[in-house]
């Protein structure tokens, strides 16, 4: 797989410049507000960036190392150099073309010995759209105070470069798995599987003494509900003749709906079901109630 | 089906997409939960008057089904007897045993009770109590099984921790009414012969009938609880059928079932008991085709 990521590191001489009030040097880095030698600019160059022309990064980060501090906050405003290939750093490079595009930064100060970061994305991909970029060449990059607070300012030491730029060029890849499907499972039609419910041993209980078992199938009702003498059905709203049981007043209590006639009024208790309707005839002033089950009778 | 709840479908069926009415068990659906069962006997007085009462103490009046045990005798049909049988809906007449009992539910109790039966006599029956509603009701149950731990489904809407235990659609505090199998039988009943007519009186006179029966081997060693549905064209109706209308293009078609260890029969039978002057019905019964659906479930009548 192509590497995604490059870093390019200030470690030679003419790699930096320091402007400050009064005078500059290309011995040291610094930028910021220096109560001692005012508002200070600095600049950066890194050699052999291997990145093809036209190339759009995806992310580009200076790490601008904090060799000396001082102050609590840094603001900085930075641009890319706008040259084909940026050359030494043997005279104040502040007077070379630089990018429209620009960088700022307002964020707190490392200690020393820490790094803080500045995106440099658009500078670098505008450079790298110039038609004379190659592979391979140099890149600078012009700080400068942004009105930070008195006496804050980062210094990158002459005898420990530790600055660095760090180019992603794509992002990164997505790893999420592709689901696949799984075959379904089969299980044995053993009784050893499923679930079972009971009050003793579930493994060793019999058919009988299971409270439930997923191996064998509920009389599950549909609906239950209560009818009476004017409305002695229910609509079962099923395609087929359903399963139902039901229960009929009398002065004592409740009793079994069948179709019997002998004790009873002519029809009272009778329950039958026909293509559309579960019916129970609950007696004059009386009522019925119904359960009629998902279950078919064909 | 609802996207949230319990489907259980039979192996190699996709328990997603399998239909309600060949699911095992849905959520969705709620099952009769057996709150009690067992066995209760009274003896008739010299009156034939007797009863017995199972206290559920539920405060609603609930479901429930009762089966007779007796022996199973009717000589025009079958010269054997057959002891220790058990007979659904003792309130209907059935011609493998005589007698016939009132059977409820109150508020409180099942009530069993017998009028003008034989006198001094001990009758058996096998009880189920179930949890779930005979009536409208709304309000707290008076008691329920104490049961901090196991599985309850409630219905759509509900809350199963609030809940009243009847209207869950499931909990392990009881046995749910599970099938064994199922079972599809016919029995024809061919036309019945012209009512010759007999002299009130006149017992000796030859009454006209006819019937069969059907047995299912359940295999199952012991009586299962089953219910048995008759189907006629497109109506159905639940057994024990005591048809004086006419439903299977007869007089007084009876269709009853019994069951003991070994078989579960369903019998059709009809009769004309006309007179000379006064001819039953028109004396005529057509032939008639029956089909039976059988639910036979895994409770065991005898324990």
């Amino acid at each position: 797989m192509a590497t995604n990521y490059n870093a390019y590191y200030l470690f030679s001489t003419q790699m930096y410049w320091w402007e400050y009030n009064g005078g500059d040097t290309g011995t040291a880095f610094q930028v910021g507000n220096d109560a001692v030698f005012g508002v200070s600019k600095g600049a950066m160059r890194f050699e052999n960036i291997t990145v093809a022309q036209g190339t759009t990064v995806y992310d580009a980060q200076i790490f601008i190392w904090v060799g000396l501090k001082s102050g609590s906050n840094i603001k900085i405003k930075m641009h890319g150099i706008d040259e084909d290939n940026t050359s030494a750093f043997g005279s104040n490079p502040f007077g070379r073309p630089q990018t429209t595009a620009y960088s700022l930064l307002d964020d707190s100060i490392p200690s020393s010995g820490q790094w803080r970061s500045i995106n440099a994305t658009d500078s670098i991909n505008e450079i790298l759209a110039r038609s004379g970029w190659a592979s391979g060449n140099a890149m600078g990059f012009a700080f400068q105070d942004n009105s930070s607070s008195a006496d804050s300012w980062i210094f990158d030491a002459s005898s420990n470069h530790g600055s660095l730029l760090f180019i992603k060029l794509a992002a990164d890849p997505d790893f999420t798995p592709t689901p696949t499907g799984v075959l379904a499972p089969s299980f044995p039609i053993d009784p050893k599987y499923g679930i079972k419910i009971s009050n003793i041993n579930a493994k060793t209980a019999t058919s009988k003494q299971l409270y439930y078992f997923s191996g064998k199938k509920e009389l599950q009702t549909l609906k239950r509900l209560k009818l009476t003498e004017t409305v002695p059905q229910t609509h079962h709203t099923l395609p087929y003749l359903p399963c139902a049981i039901g229960y009929f007043e009398d002065a004592n209590g409740m009793h079994m709906a069948g179709s019997y006639l002998s004790q009873f009024d002519v029809g009272v208790g009778t329950l039958y079901v026909n293509n559309e309707y579960v019916f129970i005839y609950p007696g004059v002033g009386k009522f019925a109630y119904v359960y009629v089950f998902i279950d078919p009778l064909g | 089906m609802s996207t949230y709840g319990i489907s259980v479908s039979k192996p190699g069926v996709n328990a997603r997409t399998v239909s309600d009415k060949d699911s095992q068990f849905k959520g969705s659906f709620t099952t009769l939960k057996i709150l009690k069962s067992g066995e209760a006997a009274f003896q008739t007085n010299g009156s034939g008057n007797g009863s017995l009462s199972v206290r559920h103490g539920l405060g609603f009046s609930p479901a429930f089904y009762v089966f007779r045990k007796g022996t199973a005798s009717f000589s025009f049909l079958d010269a054997t007897s057959y002891s220790n049988c058990y007979f659904p809906n003792p309130e209907a007449t059935n011609e493998w045993i005589s007698g016939t009992f009132s059977c409820y539910t109150t508020t409180s109790d099942l009530i069993i009770s017998a009028t003008s039966q034989a006198a001094n006599t001990i009758y058996t029956f096998k009880y189920y109590i179930f949890i779930d509603l005979a009536q409208d009701f709304s309000g707290n149950q008076i008691f329920t099984l104490k049961n901090q731990y196991g599985i309850e489904i409630g219905k759509s809407g509900k809350n199963v921790k609030t809940s009243q235990d009847y209207e869950k659609s499931y909990s392990n505090k009881y046995r749910s009414l599970q099938y064994y199998k199922e079972s599809f039988q016919a029995g024809a009943l061919p036309s019945l012969p012209a009512m010759n007519g007999r002299v009130n009186s006149d017992t000796s006179s030859s009454i006209a009938q006819e019937g069969s029966y059907v047995d299912i081997q359940h295999g199952l060693g012991y009586p299962p609880f089953f219910l048995v549905f008759a189907t006629s064209t497109s109506l159905s109706f639940l057994s024990p059928v005591v048809d004086g209308g006419g439903i299977f293009d007869t007089s007084a078609t009876l269709i009853h079932g019994w069951c003991n260890n070994s078989i579960i029969r369903i019998t059709h039978y009809r009769e004309n008991t006309g007179t000379t002057s006064s001819p039953d019905g028109g004396g005529l019964g057509g032939s008639s085709f029956i089909n039976y659906k059988c639910f036979i479930f895994t409770e065991d009548l005898a324990s």
